[in-house]
C-alpha cells in the first residue's frame, strides 16, 4: 500500500514522461519519442499460470524496446510476509502470462522486467531480501520534498539497456504535473477529491440549476475515467457523495448544495446568486477545503 | 392627439438590405470627407463585432433555435424585458435586435447564418451605449464571447494594409501590493501615416523601447485598405479605413462596404482556425485508446514569462478568485508556496480547467468540450493585465500565436 502522494505523484510522473511534458524536459521526449514508452494500464490485474493474481500498479510498454515494465510501488520500508508474498507474485511473471492474460500486445513485449519502486531509505531492506532471495528485480528509487523530486535506479539491473541507462542516469526536476491523475488509484481519499468536487460544484452552478446523479458527476472528476476499474469508480463515487452530503451540511456553503426534490440527486443554485457572493463562496470553500484535507475521513453517504 | 407608436418589425429583412443601408452610410460619410476634409469621427461609423456563442455546442434536438438564444443571452440583467426586442427576419438566422434604457437606445443585426459559432454583429448606434450593452451580455452570459486577438494577430490583419496607427496598453493594478502609490496602467494611441508603424516598431524595440518594453501591448491597430491593384493615394478607389481592437470590434471609415466585409471574414475565418486547431490538438480526452495502451489524447498548454517569474502566491490570489478580468474560480493547496495545482472553473464559459503554477510557467489543461477560445481569452488577459512578455509552447513542443 502507497500513501496517498507518493502513489499519485508516481502516476502523474508516468503519464507524464509518456505523454510528453514541458516541466519534464528533457527526460519525456526521450521516454516518449526515443524509447517510445507509453502507460498500458493503471491497476491492471491479471493471472499468473499458477493460477496467482498479480495486481501491479502500472504497465508500461514499448513496441519501439519490445519491452514491458511492470511496476509495484510501495512506501513500506520492512520487507513483511505479504510483501514477500508479492515479489514472489513478480518473480514468477511471464511473457505469456503478460501477453494472454494482461493484453499486453506480443511486439511490445519481447521482454519484460517487473520493477520496485521505493522510497530511499527503504532500498537497503529491499535489495538486501532480494539478493538473498536471488530475485533478479530492479528496484528504483523515487523521492521529494519541497526542492524537487527524482526518480533513479538504486539496484539491479533492467535487461533492455537503453531503459536501463535511462533509469541509471535517473530523472530529476522540480515539480511533478499532477493534472492527469488526481487522487491515489489504490487508496482514493477525500482529501484528494475535495478540490475536484469543489469545481465540480461551481462547473454545475454556471451550467444552470438542473439535478444530477453522483455517478454521472463522478465521471467528470478526471480524465482516466473509462480506464479505472469499475470497483475504483465506485470508490470514486461513494467518496463524491460523501464530500457532497459534507458541504450540503456545512453553515455557510449549504445554500450552494441541496438535495433534488422531487428525484434522486443534487441541484444547485443559479450562477447570479454564487457571483453576487463569490469572494465569499471562495473563502468559505477554501476553508471547507483545508478542513477536509486534516479532518478524518468523512462518512459515506448511503443514498444520493 | 394619437400618439405615434414604434412600428414593431424589423428595418432590413436581409442581409442584403443591411448591407446595402451599410453601404448608404458610408457614402454619406465619405461625402462629408470631401465636402468638409474630415471623417465623420463619432457617432454612426459602421461597427461590426465578431461574438463566439455556444449555440454549436449544443445539440439540436434540445430545440433551442438562435432567437430563443438571442433573446435570453442579450437582455442585459435588470433591464426589463419590454424595453428588449428581437425581429427575426426573412433571411433564417439573420436577425434585428434593439436595446433602449436610461443610457439609450441600441440597433444590432446579427448574422448567425454564416457561421453558427463565431456570429457577425453590425450596427450603426452611437458606440457607447452598443459596446456598454455588448459588453454587459458577454459578461452576464456564460453562453457569449468575444474573440481575443493577440498582438501577433493584430500585426498580421494589419498587413493588409498600410499602417495608419495602434493602440498600446497595460493595467497591472490588479497585482500591485495595496501600500503601492504606483498606478501601474498606460493606455495610448497614436494615428498617423507610416511614421506611426516607425514608433511602433520603435517601442517594440527591446533596446530603445526601454521601460515600456515586457509592458505595454498591442490593443488596437488601424490600417488602410484598398482593393487589389488600386493604389492607396487614389482616395476616388474603393478604401477603408479600419480600426480593429483585440477584442474583436471593428471601426469603419471610407467608402467600401465589400472591403469591411473582407476584413471581418478573414479576421473571423482566421481566428476560428486558430481556436479550433487548439481544441483539436491539444485539448484532453481518454475515449480515443491509442493501440493497446492507455487512451489519453492532448498536451497542457503552457506560458512561459520571458525575463520574470510568476509570483505564484499572488496570482493565485488575483486570477482564481472570480473576479474580472479573468473570473476564474478554483482553490489550490497550500502543500508547496512555489507550486499550485488550481482545479480551476470559468466562470465565462462553465468550463472547467486544470492549471499548475510555478514561477517558471504557468499550464493549461482543457478538458475535452471545453472552449479553446477560453485559451486565447486567458493568454490576451495575462498580456493586458499582467505581463506582455509570454510566449505559449505546448507539451509536445509546439508553439502557438507566432
Amino acid at each position: 500500500m502507497a500513501t496517498s502522494s507518493f502513489s499519485r505523484n508516481l502516476a502523474n510522473l508516468l503519464v507524464g514522461l509518456s505523454r510528453g511534458s514541458k516541466r519534464l524536459e528533457p527526460y519525456s521526449k526521450h521516454f516518449r519519442s526515443g524509447l517510445g514508452y507509453g502507460v498500458f494500464r493503471f491497476e491492471q490485474s491479471f493471472f499468473l499460470a499458477d493460477g496467482r493474481t498479480c495486481h501491479p500498479d502500472a504497465i508500461l510498454t514499448s513496441a519501439t524496446r519490445s519491452t514491458a515494465l511492470v511496476l509495484e510501488w510501495t512506501t513500506t520500508t520492512e520487507v513483511g510476509t505479504r510483501k514477500k508474498e508479492q515479489i514472489d507474485k513478480y518473480v514468477a511473471v511471464t511473457q505469456s502470462d503478460l501477453v494472454t492474460n494482461a493484453g499486453v500486445k506480443r511486439e511490445e513485449c519481447g521482454q519484460h522486467d517487473c520493477m520496485l519502486i521505493l522510497q530511499p531509505q527503504a532500498v537497503a531492506p529491499y535489495a538486501t531480501y532480494l539478493n538473498a532471495q536471488s530475485h533478479a528485480l530492479p528496484i528504483l528509487a523515487f523521492a521529494e520534498d519541497e526542492t524537487g523530486f527524482y526518480l533513479k535506479l538504486a539496484g539491479g539491473a533492467i535487461k533492455d539497456g537503453p531503459t536501463h541507462a535511462f533509469f541509471e542516469k535517473g530523472i530529476t526536476g522540480r515539480f511533478i504535473p499532477t493534472f492527469w491523475v488526481k487522487f491515489a488509484l489504490d487508496e482514493i481519499s477525500e482529501e484528494d477529491l475535495v478540490d475536484s468536487v469543489i469545481s465540480g460544484i461551481v462547473q454545475r452552478i454556471t451550467r444552470g440549476p438542473q439535478s444530477f446523479r453522483v455517478r454521472d458527476f463522478a465521471k467528470g472528476l478526471t480524465p482516466v475515467w473509462s480506464q479505472l476499474s469499475k470497483e475504483v469508480q465506485g470508490r470514486i463515487s461513494t467518496v463524491t457523495g460523501a464530500i457532497l452530503a459534507a458541504l450540503s451540511n456545512s453553515e455557510d456553503l449549504s445554500p450552494l448544495l441541496k438535495r433534488a426534490s422531487p428525484g434522486p440527486g443534487w441541484t444547485v443554485i443559479g450562477l447570479a446568486q454564487f457571483q453576487r457572493r463569490a469572494a465569499f463562496y471562495h473563502n468559505r470553500l477554501e476553508l471547507f477545503r483545508n478542513r477536509t484535507k486534516k479532518e478524518s475521513p468523512l462518512q459515506p453517504t448511503l443514498f444520493d | 392627439m394619437k400618439r405615434k407608436t414604434a412600428v414593431q418589425r424589423p428595418q432590413v429583412q436581409t442581409r442584403a438590405e443591411l448591407f446595402e443601408r451599410l453601404q448608404a452610410r458610408m457614402d454619406a460619410s465619405y461625402r462629408e470627407l470631401l465636402d468638409d476634409q474630415r471623417l465623420d469621427f463619432k457617432g454612426n461609423l459602421v461597427k461590426s463585432y465578431v461574438i463566439e456563442s455556444d449555440l454549436h455546442r449544443r445539440p439540436m434536438e434540445e430545440g433551442e433555435t438562435a432567437l430563443d438564444f438571442i433573446q435570453n443571452a442579450f437582455l442585459p440583467k435588470g433591464v426589463p424585458p419590454g424595453q428588449f426586442k428581437v425581429f427575426p427576419t426573412e433571411e433564417e438566422d439573420f436577425f434585428e435586435a434593439r436595446l433602449s434604457t436610461s443610457r439609450g437606445a441600441s440597433t444590432i443585426y446579427i448574422d448567425a447564418s454564416t457561421d453558427r459559432r463565431f456570429w457577425l454583429v453590425y450596427s450603426l448606434s452611437e458606440s457607447r451605449h452598443l459596446d456598454w450593452w455588448l459588453e454587459r451580455s458577454v459578461l452576464e452570459s456564460p453562453r457569449l464571447d468575444y474573440i481575443w486577438l493577440w498582438p501577433r494577430a493584430l500585426e498580421s490583419h494589419q498587413s493588409m494594409g498600410l499602417p495608419r496607427g495602434f493602440g498600446l496598453d497595460y493595467d497591472y493594478r490588479r497585482f500591485d501590493e495595496p501600500e503601492s502609490e504606483q498606478a501601474s496602467f498606460l493606455k495610448m494611441q497614436i494615428w498617423g501615416g507610416l511614421e506611426s508603424d516607425r514608433l511602433y516598431q520603435y517601442l517594440k524595440d527591446a533596446e530603445k523601447g526601454g521601460l515600456l518594453v515586457g509592458k505595454v501591448v498591442l490593443s488596437k491597430v488601424r490600417m488602410k485598405v484598398t482593393a487589389e491593384g488600386e493604389s492607396a493615394d487614389d482616395a476616388s478607389q474603393p478604401f477603408v479605413i479600419e480600426d480593429l481592437k483585440y477584442m474583436g470590434k471593428f471601426t469603419s471609415r471610407g467608402n467600401s462596404l465589400g472591403l469591411h466585409n473582407a476584413i471581418l471574414n478573414r479576421v473571423r475565418e482566421n481566428y476560428r482556425t486558430a481556436v479550433e486547431d487548439i481544441e483539436r490538438k491539444y485539448a484532453i480526452r481518454s475515449s480515443v485508446v491509442e493501440g493497446n495502451r492507455m487512451g489519453v489524447e492532448g498536451y497542457g498548454i503552457n506560458f512561459i514569462p520571458d525575463g520574470r517569474e510568476i509570483p505564484v502566491e499572488l496570482f493565485y490570489r488575483k486570477v482564481f478568485a472570480g473576479a474580472k478580468p479573468f473570473r476564474l474560480f478554483g482553490l489550490a493547496g497550500e502543500e508547496n508556496k512555489d507550486y499550485r495545482i488550481v482545479d480551476a472553473v470559468d466562470l465565462h464559459t462553465g468550463d472547467r480547467l486544470g492549471f499548475e503554477l510555478s514561477p517558471e510557467m504557468l499550464t493549461m489543461y482543457l478538458p475535452e468540450g471545453a472552449c479553446g477560445n477560453t485559451v486565447v481569452r486567458f493568454l490576451t488577459n495575462l498580456q493586458h493585465y499582467f505581463s506582455s512578455k509570454f510566449r505559449v509552447e505546448t507539451d509536445n513542443g509546439d508553439v502557438l500565436f507566432q
